[in-house]
C-alpha cells in the first residue's frame, strides 16, 4: 500500500508545525525533527517516515513511522524505579532512545494515508504529556492497551509443523531484509545505494530498482495474517 | 452560567505553572458545598440566638460573615484536615451597663442553650468571640458587636474579656468588618476569564469529592463568589503557606489573616498571571515588614475604612516576629523562582508539596493529567498546533477554542 507522499506530508508539517525540519529525503523515506512542549519542557522529536511497503511479499504493519524522543534522552528507566517507560518499543540499536507507540496496530487508527500533522505529531504531544505525569506520579493517565507477551517468542501452537517451519524461515529473512533497508543494521553499500547522487560501482546490485511500486499481496505482514499482531514484538524477533 | 467557553482562546493558553496553583488553591479552600453550608448555618445560629427560650430573645439584629467567608479567601486551617473557621458578626442591641465580659457570658449562653439542645457540648466561650464546633470539623465564631450609633454602616464595638488571665484587662475595641471587606472587594474585582475557569474548576472539583463520598449533598450549578480575582488566590496561598509554617511553631502567634488581606488589597491587579500576582504579594508584604523594621518600628496597619480598627493589635508582638516573617516571605520568594525554574510536574511536586502541603500538591498534580485523560464531546487530543502544548485548563469544555486542534481519536500501545 502507497501511502501519502513525503512532500504530501511534510507541507502539512510545515503549514501546523513550522519548527518541524525536513532534514533528509531520500524517496524511500523521509526523517523531520523539531521540538514540541506539551507542559514546559521542549523535546527535541525526530521521525521517520517510510510512505512504501518494501517487499513484495510482506508489508510492514506498524513500522512505517517511527517516533524516537532525541532530547532530552528518555532512556530505559527515566523514573530510576526499573520500570519501562509505558507504551514503547523498544529500539535495539540505540536503547537510549525507544520508539513511541501511539497507535494501535490491530486498528486502523493509523496508516499512510493518513497526515502525519493531524495524528502523529499530536499523539507524540500527548504521549509526551502523559509521559511527565507518569514521571511525576508513577501513573499513566492516557490510557493505552498493552498487548499480551509471550513468555518466549513462538508461533501459534495450533500450526502445522512444516507451515510453522517455513513461516520461520521466511519471517527471519525478511527481518533481516527490513533491518538492512531501513538502516537499523544496514550496510554501507546499502545505505549508500538508497541515497541520491549516490554512485555504486557497477558490481553492485541496484538495490532501489527493486523497490518499485508493488501490487498488495494476499501474504501481507511479517506479523502474518495467521497471527495476531500483539502476539509478537520487535524485540522478541530480534531475540529469536 | 457559568461562561468558561467564552475565553476558551485565552485559557487555553493559561501558563501551566498558573493551572497547577490554581488546583491547589481549589484544594485548600472552603468548597462551593461547604459554602453553602455555612451560609446555611449562619441563618440557622441567627434564628437560633434569637429564639424565644434565648437571653437575647429581641435583641439579635445583623448577623454576617466577616473576614476571610465574606471576601471569598477560606482555607482549611490545618494542612492535614479539611477544617475551617467561619466568622460571623452579631449585631446586638444589649442592655445598660454591659460589660465585655457580661456580652460574652450571655451570647456564650444563649448559644449553648438548655442541656440535651442542639449546640449543648459543642460551644466554647473565647476571648472576643463564642465559637460552634461541628462534627464535620467546620468551627462557626460568632463575635458579639454593638453598633456605634452615628458612625458610619456598621462600624461597631467588640468585646474583649478574658477572665481567666487576671492580668488582661476587658475592653470595648472599635471594628468595621464589613466596611473592610467592601473596600478589599472593590480592590480585587474578578478577572473574566480567570474568575469563570476558578468557579468551573471549583464546582469540577466539588462534584468530584461528592462522588468519592458517596455524599448526597448537591452541589450548586454555580457560585459566583468563587469568581474570584488572581489577587483573592494568591492570598489563599499565601496563607495556606503561612497555616503549614506555623503548623510547626507551637505557640507562636502566627501573623493575622487580616493583615495579610490588607497588603493584598493594597496591591492587587498589577500583574498578568496567577504565579506573578503570588510573587508579587509575598514581595510587598516582605517590604512592608521590612520597611517598619528599619526605622525601628512595629508595623501598624489600621482599616483603611475605620482608622480606629487596628488590625495590628495582637501581631506583630515585637520585632522579632516581623522579622523572621520577613525572612519566611525571602525564603518563600526563593522558592517561587526554584518553582519557575522547574521545567515538568516532576520538579514543581516536591515543592508545591513544601510550600502548600502534600495531599493538595498531589491532588493538583493527578488532576493535571487526570482530566486530559478523559475523553470529551469535543474528542480527546486537544493539542496547540507548532508548539505541541496540551491546553489543560479547557479540558472537558463542551467547546473547542479555535486556536488548538483535536487530533483523532487513538489508543496508545506498546509496553
Amino acid at each position: 500500500m502507497v501511502g501519502l507522499s513525503i512532500a504530501e506530508q511534510d507541507h502539512e508539517i510545515r503549514r501546523l508545525y513550522p519548527g518541524f525540519q525536513l532534514l533528509g529525503d531520500v524517496g524511500l523515506w523521509a526523517v523531520w525533527e523539531g521540538t514540541l512542549t506539551p507542559v514546559r519542557r521542549a523535546y527535541t522529536v525526530r521521525m521517520t517516515y517510510f510512505p512504501r511497503l518494501f517487499f513484495p511479499e510482506f508489508q510492514i504493519a506498524n513500522l512505517r513511522i517511527s517516533i524516537t524522543v532525541e532530547d532530552p534522552v528518555i532512556g530505559l528507566d527515566p523514573r530510576g524505579t526499573g520500570e519501562l517507560p509505558p507504551h514503547i518499543y523498544p529500539n535495539i540499536s540505540r536503547p537510549e532512545f525507544p520508539q513511541l507507540c501511539l497507535f494501535d496496530p490491530a486498528t486502523d487508527q493509523w496508516d499512510g494515508d493518513k497526515l502525519i500533522a493531524e495524528t502523529i505529531l499530536p499523539w507524540t504531544a500527548r504521549w509526551l504529556f502523559f509521559f511527565e505525569g507518569w514521571m511525576a506520579t508513577g501513573e499513566w493517565f492516557g490510557g493505552g492497551r498493552h498487548p499480551e507477551r509471550s513468555a518466549e517468542w513462538k508461533p501459534r501452537s495450533d500450526l502445522d509443523p512444516e507451515l510453522r517451519a517455513r513461516w520461520e524461515r521466511a519471517a527471519n529473512a525478511a527481518f533481516h531484509r527490513l533491518g538492512q533497508e531501513t538502516a537499523n543494521f544496514a550496510s554501507f553499500a546499502l545505505m549508500a545505494a538508497a541515497s541520491e547522487g549516490s554512485f555504486p560501482p557497477r558490481y553492485w546490485r541496484d538495490w532501489k530498482s527493486a523497490f518499485s511500486p508493488v501490487p498488495r499481496s494476499p501474504v501481507t505482514s511479517i506479523l502474518s495474517l495467521e497471527h495476531r499482531p500483539e502476539e509478537f514484538w520487535l524485540s522478541d524477533l530480534q531475540a529469536a | 452560567m457559568n461562561e468558561v467557553a467564552r475565553f476558551a482562546n485565552v485559557l487555553a493558553q493559561m501558563d501551566p505553572l498558573d493551572v497547577l496553583l490554581a488546583d491547589v488553591a481549589v484544594r485548600v479552600q472552603l468548597s462551593p458545598t461547604d459554602y453553602s453550608k455555612a451560609e446555611s448555618r449562619a441563618g440557622t445560629i441567627a434564628d437560633w440566638i434569637d429564639r424565644p427560650a434565648s437571653l437575647l430573645h429581641g435583641r439579635v439584629g445583623l448577623v454576617y460573615p466577616q473576614g476571610s467567608m465574606a471576601i471569598g479567601a477560606t482555607v482549611a486551617r490545618y494542612s492535614e484536615r479539611d477544617e475551617f473557621d467561619i466568622d460571623l458578626m452579631a449585631h446586638l442591641a444589649l442592655w445598660p451597663g454591659a460589660t465585655s465580659q457580661s456580652v460574652l457570658d450571655v451570647l456564650h449562653e444563649s448559644i449553648r442553650g438548655e442541656r440535651g439542645s442542639r449546640y449543648w457540648g459543642k460551644t466554647e466561650r473565647r476571648t472576643r468571640c463564642v465559637t460552634v464546633f461541628y462534627e464535620d470539623g467546620m468551627h462557626l465564631d460568632i463575635t458579639p458587636a454593638e453598633r456605634r450609633a452615628g458612625m458610619p454602616e456598621r462600624e461597631c464595638d467588640i468585646f474583649h474579656s478574658k477572665p481567666e488571665d487576671a492580668s488582661e484587662v476587658e475592653a470595648r475595641i472599635v471594628a468595621n468588618p464589613y466596611g473592610f471587606g467592601e473596600w478589599f472587594k472593590a480592590r480585587t474585582p474578578a478577572d473574566a476569564a480567570f474568575g469563570q475557569y476558578f468557579e468551573k474548576r471549583s464546582l469540577d472539583d466539588a462534584r468530584l469529592r461528592a462522588l468519592a463520598k458517596a455524599d448526597s449533598e448537591p452541589v450548586p450549578e454555580q457560585v459566583p463568589a468563587y469568581r474570584k480575582s488572581k489577587a483573592v488566590i494568591a492570598l489563599q496561598l499565601l496563607k495556606r503557606w503561612r497555616n503549614i509554617l506555623f503548623d510547626g511553631r507551637k505557640g507562636q502567634r502566627r501573623p493575622p489573616s487580616i493583615l495579610m488581606s490588607w497588603s493584598v488589597a493594597m496591591q492587587a491587579n498589577r500583574t498578568r498571571t496567577l504565579f506573578e500576582e503570588l510573587v508579587w504579594q509575598a514581595q510587598a508584604l516582605r517590604e512592608v515588614l521590612l520597611g517598619a523594621d528599619r526605622i525601628g518600628q512595629l508595623l501598624h496597619v489600621e482599616n483603611p475604612i475605620c482608622p480606629d480598627d487596628v488590625l495590628t493589635d495582637r501581631w506583630p508582638e515585637g520585632r522579632a516576629d516581623q522579622q523572621q516573617f520577613a525572612a519566611d516571605l525571602g525564603a518563600f520568594l526563593q522558592e517561587m523562582e526554584a518553582l519557575w525554574l522547574a521545567e515538568t510536574p516532576a520538579q514543581m511536586l516536591p515543592i508545591l508539596e513544601r510550600l502548600f502541603g502534600e495531599r493538595p500538591a498531589r491532588d493538583a498534580i493527578r488532576g493535571y493529567f487526570e482530566r486530559v485523560g478523559i475523553p470529551t464531546p469535543t474528542g480527546s487530543g486537544l493539542v496547540i498546533p507548532n508548539s505541541g502544548r496540551i491546553p489543560v485548563a479547557v479540558a472537558g469544555l463542551s467547546v473547542a477554542p479555535s486556536i488548538v486542534r483535536a487530533s483523532p481519536a487513538h489508543t496508545f500501545f506498546g509496553g
